[in-house]
Protein backbone atom coordinates (compact mmCIF):
# COMPACT_ATOMS: atom_id res chain seq x y z
CA UNK A 1 0.00 0.00 0.00
CA UNK A 2 1.62 3.23 -1.00
CA UNK A 3 0.96 6.16 1.82
CA UNK A 4 1.29 9.96 1.68
CA UNK A 5 3.94 8.92 4.73
CA UNK A 6 6.35 7.96 1.97
CA UNK A 7 6.90 11.59 0.88
CA UNK A 8 7.79 12.50 3.97
CA UNK A 9 11.32 13.17 4.76
CA UNK A 10 12.84 10.35 6.12
CA UNK A 11 15.40 10.07 9.12
CA UNK A 12 18.91 10.11 6.83
CA UNK A 13 21.17 8.24 9.43
CA UNK A 14 17.90 5.77 9.26
CA UNK A 15 19.21 4.85 5.52
CA UNK A 16 22.01 3.09 5.07
CA UNK A 17 24.11 6.37 3.60
CA UNK A 18 23.89 6.57 -0.17
CA UNK A 19 28.02 7.24 -0.11
CA UNK A 20 30.91 4.99 0.98
CA UNK A 21 30.17 1.52 2.35
CA UNK A 22 27.09 -0.06 2.58
CA UNK A 23 25.99 -0.66 6.08
CA UNK A 24 26.00 -4.74 5.10
CA UNK A 25 29.54 -4.33 4.06
CA UNK A 26 30.51 -2.62 7.30
CA UNK A 27 28.96 -5.02 9.40
CA UNK A 28 30.20 -8.01 8.00
CA UNK A 29 34.52 -6.08 8.43
CA UNK A 30 32.83 -5.90 12.28
CA UNK A 31 32.07 -9.38 12.39
CA UNK A 32 35.81 -10.57 11.44
CA UNK A 33 36.86 -8.35 13.94
CA UNK A 34 37.55 -5.24 12.22
CA UNK A 35 36.50 -2.48 15.00
CA UNK A 36 36.84 0.69 12.75
CA UNK A 37 34.19 -0.66 10.50
CA UNK A 38 32.04 -0.89 13.38
CA UNK A 39 33.38 2.39 14.63
CA UNK A 40 31.73 3.50 10.97
CA UNK A 41 28.29 2.18 12.06
CA UNK A 42 28.54 3.45 15.30
CA UNK A 43 29.47 7.17 13.49
CA UNK A 44 26.30 6.72 11.52
CA UNK A 45 23.78 5.57 13.97
CA UNK A 46 24.57 7.37 17.06
CA UNK A 47 23.30 10.71 16.87
CA UNK A 48 19.81 9.28 15.14
CA UNK A 49 19.59 6.76 18.32
CA UNK A 50 20.46 8.97 21.01
CA UNK A 51 17.63 11.55 19.76
CA UNK A 52 15.35 8.40 20.09
CA UNK A 53 16.36 7.19 23.26
CA UNK A 54 15.96 10.85 24.28
CA UNK A 55 12.51 11.08 23.78
CA UNK A 56 12.07 8.02 26.60
CA UNK A 57 14.26 9.54 28.77
CA UNK A 58 14.69 13.17 29.64
CA UNK A 59 18.16 13.06 30.35
CA UNK A 60 21.43 13.19 27.71
CA UNK A 61 23.69 11.70 29.93
CA UNK A 62 21.82 8.48 30.41
CA UNK A 63 20.62 8.58 26.79
CA UNK A 64 24.36 8.43 26.15
CA UNK A 65 24.53 5.79 28.32
CA UNK A 66 21.98 3.44 26.65
CA UNK A 67 22.96 4.27 23.48
CA UNK A 68 26.79 2.63 24.33
CA UNK A 69 25.28 -0.05 25.92
CA UNK A 70 23.09 -0.69 22.78
CA UNK A 71 26.02 -0.63 20.63
CA UNK A 72 27.94 -3.17 22.75
CA UNK A 73 24.96 -5.34 22.54
CA UNK A 74 24.87 -5.17 18.62
CA UNK A 75 28.77 -5.95 18.49
CA UNK A 76 28.51 -9.12 21.14
CA UNK A 77 25.50 -10.01 18.91
CA UNK A 78 26.50 -9.58 15.62
CA UNK A 79 26.58 -13.07 14.64
CA UNK A 80 23.06 -13.41 15.40
CA UNK A 81 22.24 -10.63 12.90
CA UNK A 82 20.56 -11.71 9.20
CA UNK A 83 22.59 -10.09 6.50
CA UNK A 84 19.22 -10.26 4.41
CA UNK A 85 17.97 -7.78 6.58
CA UNK A 86 18.93 -4.28 7.17
CA UNK A 87 20.72 -3.30 10.06
CA UNK A 88 18.74 -0.04 11.31
CA UNK A 89 16.07 -1.12 12.57
CA UNK A 90 17.77 -4.24 14.51
CA UNK A 91 19.70 -1.32 15.83
CA UNK A 92 16.89 0.52 17.03
CA UNK A 93 15.17 -2.53 17.85
CA UNK A 94 17.75 -3.28 20.07
CA UNK A 95 17.94 0.33 21.52
CA UNK A 96 14.35 0.95 22.32
CA UNK A 97 14.28 -2.30 23.85
CA UNK A 98 16.68 -1.59 25.99
CA UNK A 99 15.08 1.72 26.59
CA UNK A 100 12.01 0.37 27.72
CA UNK A 101 13.77 -2.15 30.06
CA UNK A 102 15.45 0.55 31.96
CA UNK A 103 12.20 2.58 32.25
CA UNK A 104 10.35 -0.38 33.59
CA UNK A 105 12.59 -1.40 35.80
CA UNK A 106 13.17 2.08 37.45
CA UNK A 107 8.99 2.33 37.14
CA UNK A 108 8.91 -1.33 39.54
CA UNK A 109 12.10 1.05 41.96
CA UNK A 110 9.33 3.49 42.37
CA UNK A 111 11.29 5.80 40.50
CA UNK A 112 9.28 6.62 37.51
CA UNK A 113 10.49 9.69 36.35
CA UNK A 114 10.18 9.42 32.50
CA UNK A 115 9.26 12.90 30.70
CA UNK A 116 8.55 14.35 34.03
CA UNK A 117 12.43 14.73 35.81
CA UNK A 118 13.86 18.04 34.99
CA UNK A 119 17.70 17.40 34.37
CA UNK A 120 19.82 20.19 34.08
CA UNK A 121 20.37 21.10 30.63
CA UNK A 122 16.40 21.82 30.03
CA UNK A 123 17.25 25.56 31.30
CA UNK A 124 16.25 28.13 28.30
CA UNK A 125 19.12 29.40 26.52
CA UNK A 126 18.95 33.06 26.35
CA UNK A 127 20.65 33.48 23.41
CA UNK A 128 17.79 31.80 21.08
CA UNK A 129 14.98 33.96 20.79
CA UNK A 130 11.60 32.80 22.36
CA UNK A 131 13.27 29.52 23.63
CA UNK A 132 11.21 29.84 27.12
CA UNK A 133 7.84 29.69 24.99
CA UNK A 134 9.02 26.59 22.94
CA UNK A 135 10.45 25.00 25.93
CA UNK A 136 7.36 25.19 27.92
CA UNK A 137 5.27 23.82 25.11
CA UNK A 138 8.08 21.29 24.82
CA UNK A 139 7.17 20.09 29.27
CA UNK A 140 3.62 20.07 28.45
CA UNK A 141 3.99 18.03 25.27
CA UNK A 142 6.19 15.69 27.38
CA UNK A 143 3.89 15.67 30.19
CA UNK A 144 0.88 14.84 27.77
CA UNK A 145 3.59 12.01 26.47
CA UNK A 146 3.61 10.44 29.84
CA UNK A 147 0.30 9.58 30.11
CA UNK A 148 -0.06 7.57 27.07
CA UNK A 149 0.47 3.55 27.43
CA UNK A 150 3.93 2.15 26.71
CA UNK A 151 2.72 0.76 23.37
CA UNK A 152 1.13 3.73 21.64
CA UNK A 153 3.58 6.12 23.22
CA UNK A 154 6.05 4.23 21.33
CA UNK A 155 4.38 3.80 17.93
CA UNK A 156 3.59 7.87 18.58
CA UNK A 157 8.02 8.91 19.58
CA UNK A 158 8.97 6.83 16.58
CA UNK A 159 6.35 7.59 13.64
CA UNK A 160 5.63 11.35 14.61
CA UNK A 161 8.51 12.79 16.70
CA UNK A 162 11.60 10.92 14.78
CA UNK A 163 9.91 10.22 11.05
CA UNK A 164 10.27 6.64 11.00
CA UNK A 165 8.18 4.86 8.28
CA UNK A 166 5.54 2.71 9.53
CA UNK A 167 6.87 -0.21 8.06
CA UNK A 168 10.36 0.50 10.10
CA UNK A 169 8.30 0.95 13.15
CA UNK A 170 7.16 -2.11 12.68
CA UNK A 171 10.46 -3.86 11.95
CA UNK A 172 11.47 -2.08 15.09
CA UNK A 173 9.06 -3.02 17.56
CA UNK A 174 8.32 -6.46 15.96
CA UNK A 175 5.43 -5.60 14.87
CA UNK A 176 2.63 -6.23 12.11
CA UNK A 177 2.34 -3.21 10.04
CA UNK A 178 -1.33 -3.29 10.27
CA UNK A 179 -0.94 -3.43 13.96
CA UNK A 180 1.58 -0.09 13.62
CA UNK A 181 -1.25 1.39 11.91
CA UNK A 182 -4.37 0.55 14.61
CA UNK A 183 -1.68 1.59 17.35
CA UNK A 184 -0.95 4.79 15.36
CA UNK A 185 -4.18 6.02 14.93
CA UNK A 186 -5.30 5.37 19.02
CA UNK A 187 -1.91 7.17 20.02
CA UNK A 188 -2.63 9.76 18.11
CA UNK A 189 -6.23 10.02 19.18
CA UNK A 190 -4.97 10.10 23.03
CA UNK A 191 -2.50 12.20 22.30
CA UNK A 192 -5.41 14.86 21.50
CA UNK A 193 -7.37 14.28 23.98
CA UNK A 194 -5.42 14.87 26.65
CA UNK A 195 -3.94 17.65 25.29
CA UNK A 196 -7.29 18.93 24.87
CA UNK A 197 -7.80 18.24 28.35
CA UNK A 198 -4.96 19.54 29.43
CA UNK A 199 -5.39 22.92 27.81
CA UNK A 200 -8.51 23.29 29.09
CA UNK A 201 -6.83 22.80 32.39
CA UNK A 202 -4.60 25.27 32.03
CA UNK A 203 -6.63 28.09 30.65
CA UNK A 204 -8.99 27.31 33.72
CA UNK A 205 -5.76 27.86 36.21
CA UNK A 206 -4.74 30.94 34.02
CA UNK A 207 -8.53 32.03 34.18
CA UNK A 208 -8.51 31.80 37.96
CA UNK A 209 -5.41 33.74 38.58
CA UNK A 210 -6.33 36.13 36.33
CA UNK A 211 -9.38 36.76 38.54
CA UNK A 212 -8.18 36.38 41.77
CA UNK A 213 -5.15 39.54 40.60
CA UNK A 214 -8.41 41.41 39.97
CA UNK B 1 -20.17 1.64 1.03
CA UNK B 2 -20.74 4.52 3.77
CA UNK B 3 -17.99 5.17 5.99
CA UNK B 4 -19.50 4.79 9.88
CA UNK B 5 -17.94 7.60 12.42
CA UNK B 6 -15.80 5.19 14.10
CA UNK B 7 -13.79 3.96 11.03
CA UNK B 8 -13.66 7.39 9.62
CA UNK B 9 -12.05 8.61 13.05
CA UNK B 10 -9.32 6.12 13.29
CA UNK B 11 -8.66 7.05 8.87
CA UNK B 12 -8.56 10.90 10.31
CA UNK B 13 -5.97 9.97 12.92
CA UNK B 14 -3.91 8.21 10.18
CA UNK B 15 -4.82 10.65 7.53
CA UNK B 16 -3.48 13.52 9.35
CA UNK B 17 0.02 12.41 9.53
CA UNK B 18 0.04 11.36 5.93
CA UNK B 19 -0.91 7.31 6.91
CA UNK B 20 -3.27 6.81 4.39
CA UNK B 21 -3.93 5.67 0.95
CA UNK B 22 -5.55 7.63 -1.82
CA UNK B 23 -8.31 5.19 -2.24
CA UNK B 24 -9.46 5.59 1.58
CA UNK B 25 -8.69 9.50 1.73
CA UNK B 26 -10.77 9.72 -0.87
CA UNK B 27 -13.76 7.69 1.01
CA UNK B 28 -12.84 9.49 4.07
CA UNK B 29 -13.64 13.13 2.51
CA UNK B 30 -17.16 11.54 1.41
CA UNK B 31 -17.90 11.13 4.79
CA UNK B 32 -16.68 14.17 5.91
CA UNK B 33 -18.62 16.25 3.39
CA UNK B 34 -21.44 14.99 5.55
CA UNK B 35 -20.45 14.57 8.54
CA UNK B 36 -19.42 17.90 10.86
CA UNK B 37 -18.63 16.10 14.08
CA UNK B 38 -15.86 13.98 12.25
CA UNK B 39 -14.74 17.39 10.64
CA UNK B 40 -14.77 19.23 13.78
CA UNK B 41 -12.62 15.77 15.32
CA UNK B 42 -10.49 16.50 12.17
CA UNK B 43 -9.56 20.20 13.16
CA UNK B 44 -8.57 19.21 16.63
CA UNK B 45 -6.66 16.01 15.15
CA UNK B 46 -4.69 19.04 13.68
CA UNK B 47 -4.18 20.98 15.80
CA UNK B 48 -3.01 18.42 18.60
CA UNK B 49 -0.56 17.00 16.04
CA UNK B 50 1.33 20.41 15.16
CA UNK B 51 1.32 20.94 18.77
CA UNK B 52 3.24 17.14 18.69
CA UNK B 53 5.36 18.11 15.73
CA UNK B 54 6.04 21.54 16.85
CA UNK B 55 9.05 22.67 18.81
CA UNK B 56 11.49 19.87 19.77
CA UNK B 57 13.66 20.38 23.11
CA UNK B 58 15.86 18.05 21.79
CA UNK B 59 18.19 20.51 19.58
CA UNK B 60 18.96 22.04 22.39
CA UNK B 61 21.38 19.19 23.79
CA UNK B 62 24.61 19.19 22.59
CA UNK B 63 25.03 15.56 20.64
CA UNK B 64 28.32 16.36 18.76
CA UNK B 65 30.44 14.06 21.05
CA UNK B 66 30.85 11.18 19.96
CA UNK B 67 30.34 7.65 22.18
CA UNK B 68 32.96 5.47 19.95
CA UNK B 69 35.79 6.51 22.36
CA UNK B 70 34.53 5.21 25.26
CA UNK B 71 32.55 2.68 23.56
CA UNK B 72 36.22 0.98 22.11
CA UNK B 73 37.81 1.14 25.54
CA UNK B 74 34.71 -1.64 26.54
CA UNK B 75 34.49 -3.75 22.68
CA UNK B 76 35.43 -7.44 23.93
CA UNK B 77 37.57 -8.92 21.09
CA UNK B 78 35.59 -11.40 18.74
CA UNK B 79 37.39 -14.25 20.14
CA UNK B 80 36.49 -13.39 23.45
CA UNK B 81 32.44 -12.81 22.36
CA UNK B 82 33.08 -16.81 20.72
CA UNK B 83 34.37 -17.78 23.71
CA UNK B 84 31.79 -16.60 25.91
CA UNK B 85 28.71 -17.49 23.11
CA UNK B 86 30.39 -21.24 23.64
CA UNK B 87 29.80 -21.26 27.06
CA UNK B 88 26.57 -19.47 27.18
CA UNK B 89 25.69 -22.58 24.45
CA UNK B 90 26.93 -25.17 26.83
CA UNK B 91 25.12 -23.32 29.83
CA UNK B 92 21.78 -23.65 30.18
CA UNK B 93 22.12 -27.44 29.03
CA UNK B 94 24.75 -27.74 31.95
CA UNK B 95 21.80 -26.20 33.81
CA UNK B 96 19.54 -29.00 32.73
CA UNK B 97 21.34 -31.78 33.37
CA UNK B 98 22.14 -30.94 37.04
CA UNK B 99 18.64 -30.13 37.68
CA UNK B 100 17.68 -33.48 35.93
CA UNK B 101 20.69 -35.11 38.41
CA UNK B 102 19.30 -33.68 41.19
CA UNK B 103 15.73 -34.49 40.54
CA UNK B 104 16.83 -38.13 40.41
CA UNK B 105 19.28 -38.10 43.46
CA UNK B 106 16.15 -36.80 45.52
CA UNK B 107 13.70 -39.28 44.16
CA UNK B 108 16.10 -42.67 44.77
CA UNK B 109 17.87 -41.59 47.50
CA UNK B 110 17.93 -42.49 51.32
CA UNK B 111 14.95 -41.24 53.42
CA UNK B 112 16.32 -37.71 53.98
CA UNK B 113 14.12 -37.31 57.36
CA UNK B 114 16.19 -37.33 60.57
CA UNK B 115 15.49 -40.46 62.82
CA UNK B 116 14.09 -39.83 65.56
CA UNK B 117 15.55 -41.80 68.78
CA UNK B 118 13.07 -40.57 71.15
CA UNK B 119 15.46 -38.13 72.86
CA UNK B 120 18.21 -40.49 73.64
CA UNK B 121 21.51 -39.93 73.11
CA UNK B 122 23.53 -41.49 70.21
CA UNK B 123 26.81 -42.98 70.70
CA UNK B 124 29.08 -41.27 68.12
CA UNK B 125 30.59 -44.98 66.93
CA UNK B 126 27.59 -46.05 66.24
CA UNK B 127 26.34 -42.91 63.94
CA UNK B 128 26.58 -43.72 59.87
CA UNK B 129 27.42 -40.38 57.97
CA UNK B 130 23.81 -40.39 56.98
CA UNK B 131 22.89 -39.93 60.13
CA UNK B 132 25.04 -37.21 60.64
CA UNK B 133 23.77 -35.15 57.81
CA UNK B 134 20.23 -33.91 59.42
CA UNK B 135 22.53 -32.83 62.93
CA UNK B 136 23.14 -29.50 61.50
CA UNK B 137 22.59 -28.06 65.39
CA UNK B 138 25.37 -29.60 66.74
CA UNK B 139 27.76 -26.80 66.64
CA UNK B 140 24.76 -23.96 67.69
CA UNK B 141 23.99 -22.63 71.13
CA UNK B 142 22.10 -24.59 73.54
CA UNK B 143 18.91 -22.56 73.36
CA UNK B 144 18.96 -23.07 69.94
CA UNK B 145 19.44 -27.17 69.81
CA UNK B 146 16.21 -26.94 72.50
CA UNK B 147 13.82 -25.93 69.10
CA UNK B 148 15.59 -26.85 66.72
CA UNK B 149 17.37 -30.05 67.22
CA UNK B 150 15.39 -33.17 67.72
CA UNK B 151 18.81 -35.00 69.19
CA UNK B 152 22.32 -33.95 69.70
CA UNK B 153 25.64 -35.90 69.66
CA UNK B 154 27.35 -37.22 72.84
CA UNK B 155 30.81 -38.07 73.86
CA UNK B 156 30.62 -41.93 74.55
CA UNK B 157 33.26 -41.16 76.90
CA UNK B 158 31.38 -38.19 78.83
CA UNK B 159 27.67 -39.33 77.98
CA UNK B 160 25.36 -36.22 79.52
CA UNK B 161 21.81 -36.25 78.92
CA UNK B 162 20.73 -34.36 75.65
CA UNK B 163 19.28 -30.89 76.34
CA UNK B 164 15.95 -31.28 75.25
CA UNK B 165 15.06 -34.45 77.19
CA UNK B 166 13.66 -32.91 80.35
CA UNK B 167 11.49 -30.76 78.33
CA UNK B 168 10.00 -33.95 76.59
CA UNK B 169 9.71 -35.81 80.11
CA UNK B 170 7.88 -32.54 80.82
CA UNK B 171 5.40 -32.87 77.99
CA UNK B 172 4.64 -36.24 78.46
CA UNK B 173 3.48 -35.60 81.89
CA UNK B 174 1.11 -32.84 80.45
CA UNK B 175 2.94 -30.45 82.45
Amino acid sequence: MTTKSEQRELPADVLSAGSGVSDARLVEEARRGDREAFGELVLRYERQLIRVILRFVNDVELARDLAQETFLRVYERLDLFDPSRRFGPWLFRIGVNLTLDYLRRRKRRGRWVLFSESPGGQSPDPAVSDSRQALDVSQEVRTVLEQIPEKYRAVLVLRDLEGFPTSEVAAILNRKEATIRWRLAEARDKFQRLWLKRLGTTTTVLASEHSQKK
Amino acid sequence: MRMNCKRARTDVALGVGGDLDDTASQMLERHLATCPECRKYRRQMEAGLRTLYGPSNISTHDLSDSVWPGLLKRLPSREEIHRSNRFNGWLPAAAVLTACLAVVALTTGPDPRPHDFGGGSILMDTISIRDVLPLTNVARPVEESLHGARWIIVDPRHPTTPFDLPQRRRLRRGN
